[in-house]
């Protein structure tokens, strides 16, 4: 398995909400977990209407970390995604 | 010949507009930036941008960028090969009921590619001077299909007129946009070298990179691949890199935006950064 093949993997196993962060000692899994924290949103479409929401805030939570690509997502497939 | 898209109408009238789109009271909004407030607008056709018309044939223009040699292949709607008509019960997928029939470019575009030295396992394919998805409109040109087997077949007459119009079809959007009909491949590293050479790229001014699976993000709706720049910590996100639907691509289009705009994006975050730091004393 390659490093695409890796990525691809985990991708088809976890979906989404998830990141994969590069660090120097290799890959890091997190999963986005919605926590109480509430925050305002403006957005402006493109019909020009500006609406004001508030979405909940979310925080990234470690759940696995490998040196490679490959190896990460044997953990994942062993560990679960969450 | 007509454009296949608006049939030759070449403008569409009195679209709802998307101010009132989903709304049960149907008011539009007064300073729609579409429609003025009337709810309505008209919109040329995007296919042939207005003019009516597809062309009658395409030349697709091949090119390895490492050794200058071209390869290229021509589909004219009037002079198409032969329909090639796909059953149901040759295929490997359960229900055996359906037929379709196809122009058979993919080998030829195949045999295109072998003939000037490239494929996807050493080259990335670029159009327009930015790295796309690998062989991507290059395949059959599905011309019919009849995927329950309950209706009656296309006349082989009318198929001749689908296959027609498919043909004309087949790159009308890239020639209404300006777009050329040229294709370059340049020589690709492995992706572990390119996930390396990114993190070079960014860990050297601080940042490190992030790749999630983004959803909307690309035109069509579906999902594929983003790449982020992110603080060393990940605790930050400033900027999105690349979005693709192969992970090779988001890396490599990843690495050719940073290239370009890295100082751009440095002065972007800093001043950022200057602000925040403002905000919290």
């Amino acid at each position: 398995m390659d490093a695409t093949e890796a990525a691809d993997k985990i991708r088809s196993m976890c979906f989404t909400e998830f990141a994969i962060t590069r660090t120097n000692e290799g890959y890091v899994f997190g999963r986005y977990i919605r926590t109480d924290e509430r925050r305002k949103v403006r957005v402006e479409s493109s019909t020009g209407q500006v609406s004001e929401f508030e979405v909940s805030a979310y925080v990234l939570q470690k759940v696995a970390e490998a040196p490679t690509l490959p190896e990460l997502a044997d953990k994942l497939e062993s560990s679960g995604c969450k | 010949m007509v454009c296949a898209n608006c049939k030759g109408k070449k403008i569409f009238k009195n679209l709802e507009c998307w101010c009132i789109a989903g709304k049960e009271d149907k008011t539009p909004f007064a300073d729609c930036k579409m429609c003025s407030g009337k709810g309505k607008y008209n919109s040329a056709c995007p296919q042939c941008k207005g003019s009516g018309k597809s062309p009658d044939s395409y030349e697709l223009i091949f090119i390895n960028a490492d050794t200058k040699k071209q390869a290229v292949v021509v589909i004219g709607s009037n002079n198409l090969p032969a329909l090639v008509m796909t059953e149901g019960q040759n295929s490997s997928y359960p229900d055996k009921t359906w037929r379709n029939w196809s122009l058979p470019y993919g080998d030829i575009f195949r045999n295109a590619f072998a003939e000037i030295g490239v494929s996807e396992a050493t080259h990335f394919m670029y159009y327009r001077n930015s790295p796309i998805e690998f062989g991507w409109s290059f395949s059959d040109i599905v011309v019919a299909d009849n995927r329950m087997g309950w209706d009656e077949d296309p006349k082989p007459e009318e198929l001749q007129r689908l296959a027609k119009r498919a043909a004309g079809a087949s790159f009308a959007w890239q020639v209404s946009q300006g777009g050329p009909l040229i294709w370059e491949f340049r020589s690709r590293q492995t992706t572990e070298e390119l996930l390396e050479k990114l993190y070079q790229m960014v860990s050297v001014r601080g940042y490190t990179y992030q790749f999630e699976v983004t959803e909307g993000n690309i035109a069509t709706g579906e999902s594929g691949w983003g790449l982020w720049l992110v603080s060393a910590d990940a605790k930050e996100t400033y900027a999105e890199l690349a979005v693709a639907y192969d992970f090779d691509v988001a890396l490599q289009s990843g690495i050719e935006y940073w290239d370009k705009n890295y100082k751009r994006i440095n002065r972007t975050v800093k001043k950022w950064k200057a602000e925040q730091a403002k905000k919290q004393k």
